[in-house]
């Protein structure tokens, strides 16, 4: 096959190394923000699962006033400030306000709340119960670290796109040999070489996208300070106009009440006027008052098929100048929406999530074969010994952190049904849990030194805590698969996926990864020992072959059976 | 497989390479969006074409200064950049 034309031999060597820099310094942030983000994907399904009060059939017919009404007596909501109602979905069947509420005289406070559309039961989600789903969202952009987490799960995707153009440009010239190069024979810095090119170029298109907006929701700060500083005068309302058209409608503090149409009623209405669209949350602003709006955003099949609806509640006029029409949104309405969606995968169903999902633990696959590439193609002689360590447990460091994060995240799951919902403080004590066990099982993957073995007993682990989260869920909320499969197919999906996840692990940990050559045992460390055994250190240091391996021509080397085809 | 060394910069010319791929380049990257979007007759379009082709616009200059051998020549094109801009912004 023809080659294409690459890079000149000095622009080669210098983007090789700065994606090499790049991407080892990033590595394990980024495989972090790609593993708990593949959950994440997952978030409401997973917050149905761990709470066992939000497990309620979908409704169809649900009351936004009385809800609404159910939410002001219990919290004194301040309506002039924005309220927003999400009614039940597929995804999360209990209803979810958020608004504020007056403090003081002069000061609001924010509340969030689920509440049923069966009972009006209520949930605050500011102390949530349960976390499992918000733990894991949190982590895929390192909320838990103070104010610099987001931040820093920006700059790491922006090196993560630098090193996806620099790893295209440093393999244009094999782009087309070595596409259908899934080989797993030879050595492994071949096989890891081969794993990282191929499916970084499979999965191209979808790292992009996550590059771009990953570094989107993580610095679009740096973007607008300058843009709000130079050309509005620091004023941010004037930039907030410009995405959102109904950000230029106020409303009246000292409105007089009124008795308006009802949000329930006008549901249905545009229910009717977009038949193939659904309601996906509604913004009220004084509601209750004679000049009170709504925001309705409504989502339909496609990327681009979102839109907002300005209405009064008086009389129930769409305003149309204020409003985003579905798939009449012009260019500037749409970036955001479109960026939104491309990041979350809310398009396209659950097959795209699903999708979605793979991708991303392709993408950690990616990184760490990234990983070992870097470890293994210094393993040689032009290395000192002392470099040779260091890049051992480097390498080391790394697989323990991001490999652990398997039995990690199972015992999160674990520890949010095994500890009493009534407990104080059990969100704290949950996520006080997940940390430390991660470090705990990060610092134990140290003390064993292949890198197979590393592997082995994480999965191991991580696959018997995954078969246990099933039957901890049976046990203590009585939602067993055969239970909750009907009425909440999430729940069971999610029970039946750590299933499958701990089945399949302990498949390949005792039947497929059973490494018999050392293949995969860090030289440096057979040498260590080596010199323990007082071997003399110059030797191994400045080895002086006797022999001159046969040198093979390079296309010949790639596989072990052209070995074998030589030696004939 | 490791880069060969002969190619690569290293000690203070790094340091500046680095210093230049992280700020150098986002000061060019945001003025050049701005004295673009204050002068087409509708910034809107641009100022949010911005919020993803910023990133792709400062990787590129990134990948610009690695690959120019000497650091100051990376810098004075990102300086041009930036000032030529910002003539464009405040006149």
């Amino acid at each position: 096959m023809k080659k294409l034309k690459g890079l000149s031999n000095k622009n080669y060597n210098v983007l090789f190394h700065t994606h090499t820099v790049a991407g080892i310094v990033i590595s394990f942030a980024l495989f972090v923000i790609f593993y708990a983000g593949s959950f994440a994907l997952f978030r409401n399904e997973i917050t149905q699962w761990e709470n066992a009060d939000l497990r309620q059939p979908i409704q169809e017919n649900f009351d936004l006033d009385t809800a609404l009404m159910k939410i002001d007596s219990v919290y004194g909501l301040n309506y002039y400030k924005n309220t927003n109602i999400f009614p039940p979905s597929e995804e999360s069947p209990v209803m979810y306000v958020y608004g504020a509420f007056n403090k003081t005289d002069t000061t609001t406070e924010r509340m969030a709340a689920y509440i049923s559309p069966i009972n009006m039961h209520i949930q605050d989600v500011k102390e949530p119960l349960t976390t499992v789903g918000n733990t894991i969202y949190f982590l895929h952009y390192f909320r838990q670290i103070p104010v610099i987490g987001l931040y820093l799960s920006g700059f790491v995707a922006l090196f993560f796109l630098f090193a996806i153009v620099t790893g295209l440009l440093i393999h244009w010239r094999n782009l087309l040999t070595k596409f259908y190069a899934f080989i797993k024979e030879g050595k492994w810095k071949t096989i890891w070489t081969n794993a990282h090119t191929v499916l970084g170029v499979i999965g191209l298109p979808f790292q992009m996208i996550y590059a771009i907006t990953g570094a989107f929701f993580g610095l679009l700060i740096l973007i607008l300070l300058p843009v709000t500083f130079l050309l509005y005068e620091g004023d941010q309302e004037k930039l907030v106009n410009k995405v959102n058209p109904a950000a230029a409608l106020e409303v009246d503090k000292d409105a007089p009440s009124y008795e308006h149409f009802s949000l329930t009623e006008l549901r249905k209405n545009i229910n009717h006027m977009y038949p193939e669209h659904h309601v996906r949350s509604v913004l009220v602003r004084n509601y209750g008052k004679e000049d009170a709006l709504a925001f309705w955003r409504i989502d339909g099949k496609g990327i681009l098929s979102s839109g907002s609806l300005a209405m009064r509640l008086k009389d129930g006029e769409v305003l149309e100048k204020y409003s985003i029409i579905p798939d009449k949104r012009n260019y500037s309405y749409s970036v955001i929406d479109f960026i939104t969606k491309l990041h979350f995968g809310s398009f396209g169903g659950y097959t795209m999530r699903i999708i979605y999902f793979i991708l991303a633990m392709i993408t950690c696959f990616m990184i760490i074969s990234g990983v070992l590439i870097w470890r293994t193609a210094r393993d040689n002689n032009k290395y000192t010994l002392k470099q040779r360590l260091f890049h051992h447990i480097i390498t080391k460091w790394y697989l323990a952190i991001c490999l652990s994060m398997f039995p990690a995240f199972a015992v999160l799951f674990l520890s949010n049904k095994l500890i009493p919902i009534d407990l104080e403080n059990r969100v704290d004590l949950v996520n006080k849990i997940f940390f430390l066990s991660w470090l705990v099982l990060t610092i134990v993957g140290l003390f064993w030194n292949k890198y197979s073995q590393q592997n082995r007993n994480y999965l191991i682990m991580g696959g018997f805590l995954s078969l246990l989260i099933p039957m901890v869920d049976g046990i203590v909320t009585g939602g067993w698969v055969w239970n909750t499969w009907k009425p909440h197919p999430w729940v069971s999906y999610i029970d039946l996926f750590w299933f499958f996840a701990g089945v399949i692990s302990l498949y390949l940990s005792y039947f497929v990864l059973k490494v018999k050559d050392s293949t995969d045992t860090p030289q440096s460390l057979e040498m260590k020992s080596g010199i323990k055994e007082s071997v003399d250190r110059k030797v191994i240091l400045n080895p002086k072959p006797n022999f001159k391996r046969p040198t093979l021509k390079p296309e010949l080397a790639i596989t072990g059976i052209n070995k074998a085809r030589l030696k004939e | 497989m490791p880069a060969k060394k002969q190619y690569l910069s290293s000690g203070w010319r790094r340091l500046s390479k680095v210093l230049a791929i992280i700020f150098g380049a986002y000061a060019a990257t945001a003025t050049l969006h701005i004295a673009l979007a204050k002068n087409v007759p509708n910034d809107t379009p641009v100022l949010l074409t911005s919020t993803y082709s910023s990133f792709l616009c400062w990787v590129g200059l990134m990948i610009m200064v690695f690959m120019i051998k000497r650091a100051w020549v990376g810098w004075s094109i990102l300086i041009a950049i930036a000032g030529i801009s910002s003539l464009l912004i405040f006149i």
